[in-house]
């Protein structure tokens, strides 16, 4: 008689949105395995449609509450994009600003209070307060550091509005740049003190090699610079996702699956961005990671925890040199005028790279919109993960089992509202 | 009344009911003793520890979603006890009010005095108030008052 055993766990806590897990073992031999997306899909790129291209930015930020930054700025560097319309110098800078604060939130309360809690035992990170309070607390105070620069120059800490097309609508005042700069003095040995002590936890050795993708550029650790480049040979143009990726629809979940078309499965994120960019990363940064024995192109998805802290380090030395060198433009933004065509835009959202590609109209009508979030990307990565992760664990009772499959999900962040805004409506009539 | 009395209304004007703990504060700011520090909070709710730090006793005034009938004001002591987890419906990336609370009393950081007074709302699009949460808050302000005075 054959013995099957199941994992389920009907609801993932502590990922943003309603996402499950199920894998089956049958006589010790690996079954199916599901990352099953059951959040009710949320139409964005539908709603998107017969708006006005100046609206993207602020309809698509309502995508996300921890990344909205990342969804402008991908709307407006897309719209920007078919305009015609370049946005550099200090403009460029300050909206590198407000991605560095998106960074530093979203990264500490990732690492803090949502992941770290799997490494040391603890079932939340409320739970893991009560006996480290003094991490938690550090933790708190790096990621209030990151509200801190999306308030001040998005105007308000969530679904921030002050992100425009063609730039911004209000400039940071000198004294407000200031303000921002002590309290990042103050978090950079915050940032640093993460790295330790994320690489000093216990982390699972667990290596599956799979092929990166982020956004490269030769002249900095890209935000949302460069072409789109992996560990495989991909170098393309931002425009060109979709003649190198496909998105598909599988029928257990609310997500769409992406994959590269000639290979399948590949993943994005913080690893994939330290293993195509790494030189580029600021030097303390740098050091930690070297100091941390992180090596580029980690193939142990566990690690993660660790890129996210050089990270969240990289970010704040990055808004340090920023306020810094910086001089005010002569106005907050650009003029935009409409122009009929296909723009796209990319930037690397804390989880990964998030792909926006719109065709508006002359009048500036958006007529088509498809947006592709990190978590859809990552989607088969994260299951042939949790394959992995079974096939050396087998061994152990079903709770530990559970407690490894939920933290291996975890290492990628996913967001699970981001990925299912899409709108495919079948109806077959007979 | 004691001093160190502060009440916050949390929540989004510009998210339908999800607004109604502002406008109760605002009530509550026209009528209550000066002494009383009446603030709103739209920001992340992980941010509520610093907005009680310093105050001895503190009453939230938040929208709940989907636990009560449209209107309809509950009063929590949540001191001692967490708060009733149906509270949790309305927060962005899963950090709302209850976790913001079980968090401070991990770290020791709650106030002396905690007290949540919740409004059900019924419609979390747009701007503006339901009219039957807009008829509540004369009653909610009367809730926070009660709480203030035997503060």
């Amino acid at each position: 008689m054959s013995e099957t055993r199941t994992i389920e766990v009907g609801y993932l806590a502590r990922v943003e949105g309603e996402g499950s897990l199920r894998a089956e073992v049958i006589d010790g031999q690996l079954g199916d395995v599901e990352f099953n997306i059951f959040e009710p899909p949320r139409f964005f790129e539908g709603l998107l449609r017969d708006r006005r291209f100046t609206e993207a930015p602020d309809i698509t930020a309502r995508i996300c509450g921890i990344c909205p930054i990342a969804y402008q700025i991908s709307a407006v560097t897309a719209m920007e994009n078919v305009c015609g319309v370049a946005v550099d110098g200090p403009l460029h800078e300050l909206r590198r600003l407000i991605y560095c604060g998106e960074y530093i939130e979203s990264h500490a309360l990732h690492i803090y209070l949502l992941h770290a809690p799997d490494f040391l035992g603890y079932d939340s990170g409320i739970a893991m307060a009560a006996d480290h309070r003094a991490i938690v607390e550090r933790g708190l105070r790096l990621k209030q550091t990151g509200n801190e620069i999306v308030r001040v120059l998005g105007g308000r800490e969530i679904h921030p509005v002050n992100v425009r097309v063609g730039g911004f609508w209000r400039l940071p005042t000198r004294a407000e740049l200031q303000g921002l700069a002590t309290e990042l003095d103050r978090a950079r040995d915050e940032a640093l003190e993460t790295v330790k002590w994320v690489s000093r936890l216990n982390i699972p050795q667990i290596t599956r090699p799979v092929e990166f993708v982020a956004l490269s550029d030769p002249d900095r650790y890209s935000f949302f610079e460069g072409r789109i480049r992996s560990t495989e040979g991909i170098d393309i143009d931002v425009s060109e996702w979709n003649d190198v990726f496909v998105e598909e629809h599988v029928q257990r979940s609310n997500a769409l699956h992406a994959r590269v078309r000639e290979r399948g499965m590949f993943a994005v994120g913080p690893t994939a961005r330290f293993a195509l960019n790494h030189e580029k990363i600021q030097p303390s940064a740098a050091k930690a990671a070297a100091d941390a024995g992180l090596k580029p192109g980690v193939a142990n998805p566990f690690e993660s925890i660790v890129v996210r802290a050089v990270e969240t380090l990289h970010a704040v030395e990055e808004a340090l040199a920023i306020i810094d060198a910086y001089e005010a433009p002569q106005a907050a933004n650009l003029a935009v005028e409409p122009v009929a065509g296909v723009g796209h835009g990319a930037s690397e959202a804390p989880r990964g790279l998030l792909y926006h590609r719109y065709e508006i109209d002359d009048t500036g009508t958006i007529m088509e919109a498809q947006l592709v979030p990190p978590t859809s990307q990552n989607q088969l990565s994260i299951e042939a993960d949790v394959r992995e992760v079974l096939r050396a664990n087998l061994d152990k009772p079903d709770d530990e089992l559970q407690w490894i499959l939920e933290q291996s999900i975890r290492n990628y962040d996913p967001c699970i509202s981001c990925a299912t805004h899409f709108l495919r409506l079948e109806v077959n009539r007979v | 009344m004691s001093s160190g009395v502060r009440v916050i209304g949390v929540g989004n004007p510009t998210r339908g009911d999800d607004g109604v703990g502002p406008a109760v504060a605002a009530e509550v700011a026209r009528t209550v003793d000066p002494e009383v520090d009446v603030i709103v909070s739209t920001a992340d709710p992980s941010r509520l520890i610093e907005r009680w730090e310093s105050a001895e006793s503190v009453v939230l005034v938040d929208a709940m979603a989907d636990c009560a009938a449209p209107g309809r004001i509950a009063v929590f002591d949540a001191t001692d006890e967490p708060l009733p987890s149906d509270f949790d419906a309305i927060s962005s990336h899963g950090f709302g009010v209850p976790a913001a609370v079980e968090l401070a009393r991990s770290l020791g950081r709650l106030p002396k005095h905690l007290v949540v007074v919740g409004i059900a709302g019924s419609e979390f699009e747009g701007i503006g108030l339901s009219p039957v949460v807009e008829d509540a808050i004369a009653d909610a302000v009367q809730a926070v008052m009660e709480v203030v005075e035997h503060a």
